[in-house]
C-alpha cells in the first residue's frame, strides 16, 4: 500500500517537460479510481489521522453558549495535547445556526475535518423554519453538556414559591410577562411547554424576547418583566447576590440544587434540557468518525474538561453513537410538539400584541408617501426648466457605472466559481484601469503580491479560508 | 472618603500587578494586532477578539486582560482609520466617523482627522475606566431603571435628533430613513421567530445587519462613485496642496469640547445593555452637530464630527464594562466575548466580582488604563505613514478597498451571499447618490429601526397592549418631551426659512 501511494506521489510530480503536461493529467485520470480505492483501503486497515487543521463551527456569533462550548473545547484538546494537527474555532451566525447547518451539509459533505457545535436551539429552528436541513443529516459525534432551565424573579417579588407563580401563570397568563432569549430559543420553547402542560392557550404567553440572556436578566432585575427564563449556569452572581430568586428549575429532580423546586413535585411533568453537542459533516468514512468520536471522547474525560463542567456547573450530558442518534430523534419530536402546539414557526404569526409585520408597513407607508411626494415636486420642476440636455455628460459617466458594476459582478461570479486567488489579479488591473491608470505592469504586480498576502493573512492568521 | 482611599490603594496595586514591561509588551502586540484586525472592514472588536483568543492561551490571566484591551481599543481605532482615509468603516462603531472623516480626507486633511481620532478614543477611553473604578455600582442600579418605554423614546429622540444629517431635502432625508428600516426588517423577526420580508431566501434569514450595510452603502457604494468618474475634478481624489498633520489652535479648542461631549453621551449610552458604540456615536454627533455654531459645516469636514463620535464609541466601550463588571450582564456584542474570554481565566464577573476576586479585577482596570495610553503611544506617531497611504494610485487604492470589502462581508459568515447583499447594497448606494439622496440616514435606520422597533413591542408586551405606558413612566415622558420640542423648533426654523421666499 505505502508503495503505490509513493508511485503515485512520483507520477503526479513528474517534472513537465514540454507536452507532457497532458500526459500527466491523462495519468493523474487513470489513476484516479485507484487513488481513491487506496485511500478508503488506507483508512480502513489503519487508523485516520487528520492531516489538515481541523475546524469547529460554532452557529452563532461569539459570545454565548455554543462559543463558549466550542472555545472550552477547543482549549481542552490544545492544552492536552489530544489532537496532531491544530484546532480553530470559526463563528458563523444566523438563523437560530441554520445556516451554518446548510453549510456544514451542503459545502463540506464529507469532509472529516468540519466539526460543528450544535444543540436544542438548532432542532427549534429547524423545525420552525421548515429547514431544507436537520440534525439527522449530519453524522453524529457526541453530546456533551446539557443545562436545565430555571424560573427566577426578582428578589422582592410578589411570587415566593414557584407554586405561587404557577397558580398566577394559569389564572391569568397575560399577567406574567416572561423574559428571556429570542423567539424560537431555549427559554421561549420552554415556556410554550409549560403553558402547554398546565393547559394554557399558546396565544396568551406574554413573553418577551431579548438579544441575550444577559438583557433579560437585566430587565429582570429592574422590574420590567415578571419571571425571567434562562438556563440554571447562565444565572451565576445574581442569585448569589440576592438579587434574583430561582424558584423553579427543570430537573427531574433536585440533583442540580437541593433549594429550588423542580416542576416535577408540583405535578407538572416539565422535564427539560437544553443540551449541547457536536457533529460532523456527512457522508465521513466510519473510520474518520471513530477518530472524531474517541478524540471528543479524550477531551470529555480530560482532568480539564470535568474542571470546565464544573466551574460552569454543566452538566454532563455526554452521548456518543447509536444512544446519541437515538437522543436527537426523540429530542426533535419533542421538539417539533412544542412547536405545533404553541403554533409557533413560519405559519403562525405568534401572539405579540404588535404582530411582526407593523414596523415593516409603516416603513412601506412612508417610503410610499416620500416617493409620492418627491414625484409631484419632481412633475413641477420639469415643467418649469425643460433643458434635458444638461443631464448629457451624467449618462456618459452611468455608462462608467454600468461597466464597472459589471465588473464587479463577474468578480463576484469568478470569486463563487473560480476561487479568490484566480480572480483577484485580474480585478486588481482591470479596476485600475477603469480610474485611468497608465501602468498596467505594475498593476499585475501589486495585484499578485496584494492576492498573495490576503491569503497568507486570512487563511493563516484570522483562520478565514478564501473562497 | 474612605472608600475612595481605598480605591487608589486597590488600583496601585492594580497598576503594580499589570504594569511589568513583559505585560506592557503583550498590551503593544494587543493594540498592534487589534489596528490590523479592526482595518478589515467587517472584522470588528468582538471578531478581533474570539480571533485572537487563542493566540492568550497559557499566559497569565493578567497578561490576557491587557492583551484585550489593547486588542478591543486597537479595532476600534483601526476601524476608525480607515473610516476616515476611504471612506470604509472598519467597524460598526465608526460608521458615523466617515460621515466627517473621509472628507476632511479629501480635503488634505487626513492627519488631522486621524489625530483628533486618536487623542478623542484616549480621553473617551480613560474617562470611562475612571467612572468605572469611582462609581460603577450606583451607575449600574440607574441602568436598570430602563425599561422598553425608556429605551424606546430614547433611541426615537437618537433617531429625531439625527435624521435630517447630511440631507438638503428633509423628503429625501426622510425616505432614506425609512428605506434604512425597511432594509433592516428583513430576516426572523426576534419577538415571534418569523421570517420577514425574506422572499423565501434562507440566505435572507440572519438578515442585514449594521456591518454587511456599512460596507455596503459606504465602501462599496464609495468604490462605486469613484470608479464611474463622478468624483473627477481633476486626476487626484485627494487634495495633497493643503496636507497638514497637526490641528490649528483653533481646531484644538473646536474637538476639546467635542471630546468632552462626546465623551458624556457616549459613557451613559455605553452603561445601557443593549444600546452600545454605534448608536453612542450617532447620538454625540446629532448633539454636536445641534449646538455647533457652525451646523453648515458638518458633512464637509468639521473637525468635530470626527472628535465627538470617536470620543463616544470609546467612552461606550468603557461605559459597557460596568454591567458586565457589576452584574455579569454582557451589553454587546464585544462584551458577550469579553465575559467569555474572562470565564476561561477564572474571572466571574458579578455583583460578588470585586469581593471574590479583587486582584484580578483592579489589575483588570488597571490594564484598560494603560491599554489606552498604548493606544495613543503606538498610533500618534503613525498618522504621519497611514496620512501617505492616500497617494496610492487611486485605481490600486480603490480596487484594494473593493477586494477587502468582499473579503470582509465574507468572512462574517463565510457565504458567498453575503458578498451579493453588499454588492446590491452598493449599487443601491451609488443610484440614491445619483439622484442626490443622503446615504448617511439609510444607515441611521438600519442602526435604530430594528431597536425601536423592539422596544415598541416589548413596551406594549409589558403593558398588555396600553399605550399610556410611554406617558406614565417619568424618564419615558422627559424623553418625549424632548423629542416633541426638538420637531417643534425645526418646523419653527423650518417656517422662518421659508417666509422671504415667499414675500
Amino acid at each position: 500500500m505505502h508503495q503505490l501511494r509513493n508511485i503515485i506521489g512520483e507520477i503526479l510530480i513528474i517534472p513537465t517537460n514540454g507536452k507532457s503536461m497532458l500526459n500527466t493529467l491523462l495519468l493523474w485520470l487513470m489513476f484516479l479510481p485507484m487513488i481513491s480505492h487506496a485511500f478508503s483501503q488506507k483508512t480502513s486497515s489503519n487508523a485516520w489521522q487528520p492531516n489538515y487543521p481541523l475546524v469547529i463551527t460554532v452557529p452563532s456569533n461569539p459570545g454565548g453558549g455554543w462559543d463558549q462550548l466550542g472555545r472550552f473545547l477547543q482549549r481542552t484538546i490544545i492544552e492536552e495535547k489530544l489532537a496532531p494537527v491544530s484546532i480553530e474555532v470559526v463563528n458563523k451566525g444566523g438563523a437560530g445556526g441554520i445556516i451554518a447547518l446548510a453549510d456544514l451539509v451542503a459545502t463540506f459533505d464529507g469532509n472529516p475535518h468540519k466539526l460543528m457545535i450544535t444543540g436544542f436551539g438548532m432542532t427549534g429552528a429547524t423545525a420552525m423554519h421548515n429547514s431544507e436541513f436537520n440534525l439527522q443529516s449530519t453524522t453524529p459525534i457526541a453530546a456533551l453538556t446539557g443545562e436545565y432551565q430555571a424560573i427566577g424573579v426578582p428578589y422582592n417579588s410578589p411570587y415566593k414559591t414557584l407554586a405561587d407563580l404557577m397558580q398566577a401563570f394559569k389564572k391569568d397568563p397575560e399577567k406574567i410577562i416572561w423574559g428571556g432569549g429570542s423567539a424560537g430559543g431555549a427559554d421561549h420553547l420552554f415556556v410554550n411547554l409549560l403553558a402547554d402542560k398546565l393547559g394554557i392557550n399558546p396565544k396568551n404567553i406574554n413573553y418577551v424576547a431579548y438579544t441575550g440572556g444577559g438583557e433579560a436578566t437585566a430587565a429582570l432585575m429592574g422590574g420590567q418583566v415578571v419571571a425571567g427564563v434562562s438556563g440554571y449556569s447562565e444565572w451565576g452572581g445574581v442569585v448569589d447576590a440576592n438579587r434574583v430568586r430561582l424558584l423553579g428549575i427543570s430537573s427531574p429532580t433536585r440533583s442540580v440544587n437541593p433549594n429550588i423546586m423542580t416542576f416535577t413535585e408540583l405535578g407538572i411533568d416539565a422535564v427539560f434540557q437544553n443540551w449541547r453537542a457536536i457533529v460532523a459533516a456527512p457522508n465521513i468514512s466510519a473510520a474518520q468518525q471513530q477518530y472524531l468520536i474517541a478524540l471528543i471522547t479524550k477531551a470529555r474525560n480530560s482532568s480539564t474538561w470535568q474542571d470546565i463542567l464544573k466551574r460552569n456547573n454543566w452538566q454532563d450530558n455526554f452521548l456518543v453513537g447509536e444512544e446519541f442518534s437515538q437522543f436527537i430523534v426523540s429530542d426533535s419530536k419533542q421538539t417539533q410538539e412544542i412547536i405545533e402546539h404553541g403554533g409557533l414557526g413560519s405559519g403562525g404569526e405568534g401572539y405579540a400584541y404588535i404582530g411582526p409585520y407593523f414596523f415593516p408597513s409603516i416603513a412601506g407607508i412612508g417610503l410610499f408617501f416620500c416617493s409620492l411626494f418627491l414625484f409631484i415636486g419632481e412633475l413641477k420642476n420639469r415643467k418649469s426648466l425643460s433643458n434635458i440636455s444638461q443631464l448629457d455628460p451624467a449618462i456618459k459617466r452611468l455608462n462608467k457605472f454600468y461597466f464597472s458594476a459589471a465588473t464587479v459582478a463577474v468578480y463576484l461570479l469568478g470569486l463563487a466559481y473560480l476561487g479568490f486567488i484566480f480572480v483577484t489579479p485580474v480585478f486588481i488591473p482591470v479596476i485600475s484601469r477603469i480610474l485611468g491608470s497608465t501602468s498596467t505592469k505594475r498593476d499585475i504586480i501589486v495585484g499578485i503580491l496584494l492576492t498573495t498576502f490576503i491569503t497568507i493573512v486570512f487563511e493563516h492568521f484570522l483562520n478565514v479560508i478564501v473562497p | 472618603m474612605d472608600s475612595l482611599t481605598n480605591i487608589f490603594t486597590n488600583i496601585a496595586n492594580g497598576f503594580g500587578i499589570a504594569g511589568t514591561p513583559e505585560n506592557l509588551m503583550y498590551g503593544m502586540i494587543g493594540v498592534l494586532l487589534g489596528t490590523a484586525v479592526g482595518v478589515l472592514p467587517g472584522l470588528g472588536p468582538a471578531v478581533a477578539i474570539s480571533l485572537l483568543l487563542p493566540i492568550t492561551f497559557g499566559m497569565e490571566p493578567i497578561s490576557a486582560f491587557i492583551m484585550f484591551g489593547g486588542i478591543y481599543y486597537g479595532a476600534m481605532y483601526g476601524g476608525a482609520m480607515t473610516a476616515i482615509l476611504v471612506n470604509t468603516p472598519g467597524c460598526s462603531s465608526s460608521v458615523v466617523t466617515t460621515f466627517d472623516g473621509h472628507p476632511l480626507a479629501k480635503k488634505g486633511r487626513a492627519g488631522t482627522a486621524l489625530l483628533t481620532a486618536i487623542i478623542g478614543s484616549f480621553i473617551g477611553g480613560t474617562f470611562a475606566t475612571l467612572m468605572l473604578m469611582l462609581v460603577a455600582p450606583a451607575l449600574v442600579e440607574l441602568s436598570l431603571l430602563f425599561g422598553p418605554p425608556e429605551y424606546f423614546s430614547l433611541m426615537l429622540l437618537a433617531l429625531v435628533m439625527v435624521a435630517t444629517i447630511g440631507g438638503n431635502s428633509l423628503v429625501k432625508s426622510l425616505f432614506a430613513t425609512f428605506l434604512g428600516i425597511a432594509i433592516a426588517m428583513i430576516g426572523i423577526d426576534m419577538q415571534t421567530g418569523t421570517a420577514r420580508l425574506t422572499f423565501g431566501l434562507p440566505e435572507l434569514y440572519s438578515g442585514i445587519n449594521i456591518v454587511l450595510a456599512g460596507i455596503g452603502l459606504f465602501a462599496v457604494g464609495e468604490s462605486l462613485w469613484v470608479l464611474s468618474g463622478q468624483d473627477d475634478k481633476g486626476k487626484s481624489q485627494f487634495d495633497s496642496a493643503q496636507s497638514k498633520l497637526g490641528m490649528s489652535n483653533f481646531e484644538w479648542v473646536r474637538s476639546a469640547y467635542a471630546w468632552l461631549r462626546g465623551t458624556v453621551i457616549g459613557f451613559f449610552a455605553g452603561i445601557l445593555p443593549g444600546s452600545g458604540g454605534t448608536i453612542a456615536a450617532f447620538m454625540a454627533y446629532g448633539v454636536e452637530k445641534k449646538f455647533s455654531k457652525r451646523p453648515e459645516e458638518f458633512g464637509q469636514g468639521a473637525v468635530e464630527g470626527v472628535a465627538a463620535p470617536e470620543a463616544a464609541n470609546n467612552a461606550a466601550a468603557g461605559g459597557s464594562m460596568v454591567p458586565l463588571l457589576a452584574l455579569g450582564i454582557p451589553g454587546s456584542a464585544t462584551t458577550a466575548v469579553m465575559l467569555v474570554a474572562f470565564q476561561m481565566y477564572g474571572l466571574q464577573p458579578g455583583p460578588l466580582l470585586f469581593q471574590n476576586s479583587g486582584d484580578l479585577v483592579w489589575g483588570l482596570i488597571a490594564s484598560l488604563y494603560i491599554a489606552n495610553i498604548l493606544l495613543v503611544v503606538i498610533n500618534v506617531p503613525l498618522v504621519g505613514l497611514w496620512s501617505k497611504l492616500l497617494k496610492v494610485p487611486s485605481g490600486l487604492l480603490y480596487s484594494s478597498v473593493i477586494v477587502f470589502s468582499i473579503l470582509g462581508a465574507f468572512s462574517l459568515k463565510g457565504s458567498i451571499s453575503d458578498t451579493i447583499i453588499v454588492f446590491v447594497l452598493g449599487i443601491l448606494a451609488f443610484t440614491l447618490r445619483r439622484f442626490n439622496f443622503p446615504i448617511a440616514p439609510v444607515l441611521l435606520g438600519v442602526v435604530l429601526g430594528p431597536l425601536i422597533e423592539q422596544e415598541f413591542r416589548r413596551s406594549l408586551s409589558i403593558s398588555t397592549g396600553d399605550f399610556t405606558i410611554f406617558f406614565t413612566r417619568p424618564i419615558a415622558l422627559g424623553f418625549l418631551t424632548v423629542i416633541a420640542l426638538f420637531l417643534l423648533s425645526a418646523v419653527v426654523k423650518q417656517l422662518r426659512a421659508t417666509k422671504p421666499v415667499t414675500r
